[in-house]
């Protein structure tokens, strides 16, 4: 059986107002029968004294005289009481003077003490009988308690009715309660449950009254307003931590990913020289798992040489100054490395420097290739000034040799030539053909000399300073160095104003005349026409020197520079040395030249040269009337 | 023809070229003396021996390419010793350097004269010689 606290409520209603109810009934009930039966009892005794003193009065005169039919109609006036069911009247021997017994029922002996007693189920009554206050006999009355049995029975019947009656409207109103009460209560309990189960706080429980269990439902749902609010809030705040997480992952991730794909190792240090992060790159770099990294004191990760060593950097950028530094240190996991660092100081919202970021680079592969760059320069500047000494030496060699060849050549020729003057006479056929062909070879090889001299001169020379000069006074002293062919040949030449041009004038008188008289050396049968024009593109003059001659095919425009190439054989004098110089003093003051031509089509050797510094305007204007007039 | 004979100082190391030059002076009717020296110390040794005393050269021919010290050395001892510092002087040189040229124009000489390459230009010098030394008188 379940303890009365489990039971439902209704239960508990019911059983509460049908044990009280009960309770008071039979309470009131039993007092009530005992109170009634006390005085049933006490009014019975003074009753029956009475009617014995009465019978007793009445029968003196019938005892007196023994007269026993009087005494025994005294007695029968009990009729009247039909719970006495026997009564006698003794004599003062002890002998029955009269008796009544309606119901066949001795009487008991008279006592001699006493007058009244309660025996079993019966009152016995003794009164004395006196004349003149003398005792003449005795009257004993039996009297049948059964009237009291009786009467609890009525009261027993009366109360169980009472009872049942009373219980059956405590049911009628435990079921009123019951509605009043307990469904409310189980409503709420209800409403309780399902918001338990499906955390649906948005419901509210109707309100029925205005007493205890209104404000309990009216607590009920402020409960549950609460409850809704606090819940809205928690969600909130729990979606708004989810986003919060998700944003630091993000930025996390994103910021891993960036450091991962960064080429540099990058870390963020406190005030206290420990590290906070590191990216990946550093722990790979360092050869450390992270989790002996983060946390750690920067010391320990690298080591106190390692430390020492960039300690410097440290402390400047600790007091909030930008940092960048290349420094050689030794690594405790990785030993010496060349390191190129950013640091760069972070500061807490109130300006104050609390630590750094740095950013890592290993320099080491980058540093030995630089000195090994270094030294390569040095080897290749050494080689190459070997080389350009070299150069100059062959250069200066040539020079000189062709230079000082010259001298004996000279006496060769000038002493053949003595010879066949003072001798030539007595020299018979062959010998003198001999030394026509001495003199001959000398002459062609003074002619090399000297071309080959003006060759190599053009470089040797280089210690004069260049000058401004004018290319159309160039221009003439070339012509007039070539008056003779260029009156033989019928030649025209004719130019553009020229520009100014820095070098040194023999050098351009050289190139002009060269290429002038290359244009009338290889003149086809017309009179040569050579017209020399001016261009500027991109910074720089482009001077065509164009003729009407014989062409080159284009297999030869690059062998033709080339010194002592020749196209033609002794038909055409020359060395094969002309464009060569050409294309020396061109590319010597940073030009280039070139030709474009065709066999039978003319040709047009085009140089370039640095545009000068000023234009030679006025120059190039006085000279326009005299190349008008050059023109032969 | 003329009376006069000239006297003249060849300092030149090629014995060849002092015979063309006799030779050249012979063409043109030349008469002179010829002091010839071969050797540059021994030329400045002798400029700075020289002594007003001593017989004046009317004109001095330098070769510049010189054994021991070169042609400059020996007209700046020239123009260093009194007795010679009038001395016209014609340089005579197969070179054709133009920083030669460039450093003879300082000296301020009376004639420069590349040696010719062939034998009639060698002996075109016997009449510009005498010019020179018409010039000088």
């Amino acid at each position: 059986m379940r303890p009365f606290r489990d039971i439902p409520v209704e239960r508990k209603l019911l059983v509460t107002i049908l044990a009280t109810t009960a309770l008071a009934l039979l309470l009131s009930g039993l007092s009530f029968l005992v109170l009634d039966t006390v005085f049933f009892r006490q009014q019975l005794r003074r009753d029956l004294s009475a009617q014995a003193r009465i019978i007793a009065e009445n029968s003196t005169a019938a005892v007196a005289f023994d007269d026993a039919k009087s005494a025994e109609e005294t007695l029968n006036s009990l009729r009247e009481r039909p719970h006495v069911t026997a009564a006698c009247i003794y004599r003062l021997d002890g002998s029955i003077l009269a008796s009544y017994s309606p119901a066949r029922q001795t009487c008991p002996p008279p006592r001699t003490s006493g007058n009244l007693i309660f025996l079993g189920g019966r009152m016995e009554v003794f009164e004395t009988i006196a004349l003149k206050d003398r005792p003449v006999g005795k009257l004993v009355l039996v009297y049948d308690l059964g009237e009291i049995s009786e009467r609890l029975r009525i009261y027993g019947v009366l109360i169980l009715a009472v009872l049942l009656i009373s219980g059956a409207i405590a049911m009628r109103f435990s079921v009123r309660l019951r509605e009043r009460i307990v469904a409310p209560i189980e409503e709420l309990a209800s409403y309780a449950a399902h918001v338990a189960e499906t955390r649906d706080y948005t419901i509210r429980v109707r309100e029925q009254s205005r007493d205890e269990l209104g404000v309990l439902v009216e607590s009920f749902n402020a409960m549950l307003f609460s409850i809704q609010s606090r819940d809205d809030d928690l969600r909130k705040a729990l979606a708004d931590r989810e986003q919060a997480l998700a944003q630091a992952k993000n930025a996390r991730e994103q910021l891993e990913m960036i450091t991962d794909t960064m080429a540099s190792a990058v870390t963020r240090c406190g005030r206290d020289h420990r590290l906070i992060w590191a990216s990946r790159q550093y722990s790979r770099w360092l050869n450390l798992p992270p989790d002996q990294i983060v946390g750690q004191p920067l010391a320990a990760v690298i080591g106190e040489d390692a430390f020492a060593a960039l300690r410097p950097f440290i402390d400047r950028v600790l007091t909030g100054e930008r940092v960048e530094y290349e420094v050689e240190a030794d690594f405790k996991t990785i030993g010496r490395r060349w390191v190129r660092g950013t640091y760069v100081p972070t500061r807490r919202e109130n300006g104050q420097v609390d630590g750094w970021v740095a950013e890592l680079s290993d320099i080491t592969a980058l540093k030995r290739a630089q000195a090994d760059v270094v030294r390569i320069n040095q080897q290749l500047q050494r080689s190459n000034s070997s080389l350009a000494r070299s150069n100059e030496d062959l250069e200066r060699f040539a020079y000189v040799a062709s230079h000082d060849l010259q001298e004996p050549l000279r006496m060769v020729t000038t002493y053949s030539q003595l010879l066949i003057r003072t001798y030539g006479g007595q020299l018979r056929g062959e010998a003198a053909a001999f030394v026509d062909t001495i003199v001959d070879g000398t002459r062609r090889m003074q002619t090399l000399l000297s071309d080959l001299l003006a060759y190599t001169g053009i470089n040797a020379e280089s210690d004069q300073p260049a000058e401004q000069v004018d290319l159309n006074a160039a221009l003439e002293t070339a012509k007039r160095n070539l008056n003779a062919a260029i009156a033989e040949s019928g030649a025209q030449v004719t130019s553009d104003p020229l520009p100014c041009a820095r070098g040194h004038e023999g050098h351009f008188v050289s190139l002009l005349q060269n290429l002038i008289g290359n244009a009338i050396k290889y003149r086809s049968n017309d009179p040569p026409r050579i017209h020399i024009a001016v261009r500027r593109q991109g910074g720089e003059m482009r001077i065509e020197v164009s003729d009407n001659g014989i062409g080159i095919a284009p297999e030869y425009h690059r062998q033709i520079f080339v010194p002592f190439k020749r196209l033609h054989g002794r038909r055409i004098p020359g060395s094969g040395i002309g464009l060569a110089i050409c294309q020396r003093v061109v590319e010597r003051y940073g030009g280039r030249i070139w030709v474009e031509s065709q066999v039978g089509a003319g040709s047009k050797f085009i140089f370039t040269l640095p545009e000068a510094a000023p234009p030679a305007r006025e120059v190039a204007a006085a000279r326009e009337g005299s190349n008008e007039r050059a023109a032969l | 023809m003329s009376a006069q004979r000239y006297k003249i100082l060849v300092v030149e190391d090629n014995p060849s070229d002092v015979e063309l030059l006799r030779m050249a002076f012979k063409q043109a009717d030349l008469e002179c003396d010829l002091t010839v020296i071969g050797d540059g110390g021994d030329a400045l040794d002798f400029v700075r021996r020289q002594s007003p005393a001593d017989a004046r050269p009317d004109l001095a021919i330098l070769d510049l390419n010189l054994p021991r010290r070169d042609g400059v050395e020996v007209l700046d001892g020239m123009r260093a010793n009194p007795a010679l510092s009038a001395v016209p002087v014609a340089v005579l040189s197969s070179s054709s350097l133009p920083r030669e040229r460039a450093r003879l124009e300082t000296l301020h000489i009376r004639r420069y004269i590349q040696k010719p390459s062939d034998l009639d230009g060698f002996l075109k010098i016997g009449g510009e010689v005498k010019e020179l030394l018409r010039e000088a008188k």
